[in-house]
């Protein structure tokens, strides 16, 4: 794969992984455009990859954990967000809200088991790239996944908001 | 592995970032950027004083372009600027490849005036939203694209210092300035305040302390002079017994760090930003008589 192929085809995917780790858009596209730069400069090495777009990803979630680290705007998007037990209506729930709803969801996931959920269902990473690019055994990813799923499921249960309950919507799953 | 579950969790999440997309044309000006050949520069800028006032009017032709809804609209990302800023669909001559320079070789002329226009745009973009704001808005005021805005400036931070730095020596030379030619000290004091606040530089002064451990020698270095000389300016007016004595140079760069917001009326703005000011220099006022 060329590096204009993985770019194009990588591109939107990565930003989107980014605003799923709770980056506003603009700055998911600089540090995606930025994780892209690094990938060009050792394209020598990245492009020999089974799954380069995994290594940009990876690269992408460090800079957006150093970003937060260095901005303190960890938390942006959430403090903007209303509060989720006053929303409207399900059906009048905007895509936005919606994401809000699960960025605050997955910002309780444990980090590493947040970003293999993102790697695996927006990047769209085959667990084999995702162990090799977080350096753990598949077995791990999967339980990660599996783990990651779960509670996923409970929280937006929780929120009464979203379709996905089926078999776990007993506890309130929150802090 | 329980494939129901898995597809509904991967439904979720695509819907979440369905909107988030970028046509064609977007990705491959940002490709040409990466690589660095997008080498084409912005139309030149109207002057900054329309700038400011954000209310100018748009470009026939770039109000044409926008109106009929063809424009490339590259970068067109919703941000709190662009809902106030000059047009910025970008013409499309913009996106094709041109020469690859040589970064070793001075700058040519219009690349210079380019690095300005950046230059500008992030003292007002940062200005206006902080230094929080993306680099994204940067480049759309500077009406360049955003890989030219890394060209010059490997990362945020290394901009972010750059207009740190420079506010901070303007802030320093105005207060000289201010310092050699008010005999009287509180309206030495007040003009130093009142000027830095509507130049919009006081709001560029980084927070102090600087953020965390990682301050900038060259940034600390010049805030060290800005206060000296504001020191010198609180000094006096302590003496002639006209600020209150409690009150420290930290504060009088409190004051003009933290002037209200922008808005898009311009009016409105210097009245506002009066208004607060009048209050704020009257608490600052020894309460002799």
């Amino acid at each position: 794969m060329s590096f204009d192929e993985l770019f194009t085809e990588g591109f939107t995917r990565t930003v989107r992984t980014l605003v799923l780790m709770g980056s506003d858009r603009a700055t998911a596209e600089d540090l995606a455009q930025e994780a892209f730069g690094v990938a060009l400069k050792k394209w020598d090495d990245v492009g020999g990859l089974d799954s380069p777009l995994a290594w940009v990803g990876k690269t992408a979630l460090t800079l957006w954990t150093s970003h937060c680290r260095t901005s303190g705007r960890r938390r942006s998007l959430l403090a903007k967000a209303e509060p989720l037990s006053t929303s409207t209506a399900p059906h009048a729930l905007t895509t936005s809200d919606q994401r809000i709803d699960l960025v605050r969801a997955l910002e309780q996931l444990p980090e590493r088991q947040r970003e293999t959920v993102v790697l695996h269902y927006i990047l769209d990473q085959p667990v084999s790239a995702i162990a090799r690019t977080l350096e753990v055994a598949e077995g791990t990813v999967k339980s990660q996944l599996h783990d990651g799923r779960r509670s996923l499921r409970l929280l937006m249960a929780d929120t009464d908001a979203h379709p996905i309950r089926e078999g776990g919507s007993s506890e309130p799953h929150r802090k | 592995m329980n494939h129901t579950e898995s597809d509904q969790v991967a439904h979720l999440l695509a819907d979440a970032v369905q909107d988030i997309t970028h046509s064609p044309e977007e990705l491959s000006a940002r490709l040409a950027q990466l690589k660095g050949h997008a080498a084409s520069e912005p139309a030149p800028l109207p002057p900054a004083s329309s700038l400011r006032l954000m209310s100018a009017p748009a470009s026939s032709a770039s109000a044409s372009q926008e109106a009929a809804g063809s424009g490339p609209a590259v970068y067109g990302t919703l941000a709190v600027a662009a809902a106030t800023a000059a047009p910025t669909a970008r013409d499309p001559a913009d996106s094709r490849s041109g020469l690859t320079r040589d970064r070793s070789t001075p700058l040519k002329v219009d690349a210079q005036r380019n690095l300005e226009h950046v230059l500008r745009a992030a003292r007002e973009v940062f200005g206006e939203l902080g230094y929080g704001a993306p680099m994204e808005d940067v480049a759309r005021r500077a009406r360049v694209g955003v890989g030219t805005v890394y060209r010059r400036f490997p990362s945020k931070d290394v901009l972010v210092r750059r207009i740190a730095e420079e506010e901070v020596s303007r802030l320093t030379d105005h207060a000289r300035v201010v310092l050699g030619q008010e005999d009287e000290p509180w309206s030495a004091l007040a003009r130093f305040v009142r000027t830095s606040v509507a130049s919009g530089g006081g709001r560029l002064i980084p927070a102090v302390p600087l953020h965390d451990d990682q301050a900038d020698p060259d940034v600390e270095h010049h805030m060290a002079s800005l206060m000296e000389v504001v020191g010198q300016l609180v000094h006096r007016a302590h003496a002639s017994g006209e600020l209150r004595p409690d009150v420290t140079v930290a504060d009088v760069l409190l004051l003009i760090s933290s002037s209200p917001s922008r808005t898009a009326d311009a009016a409105l703005q210097a009245a506002r930003q009066g208004r607060l000011l009048d209050i704020c220099l009257d608490g600052l006022r020894s309460r002799s008589e």
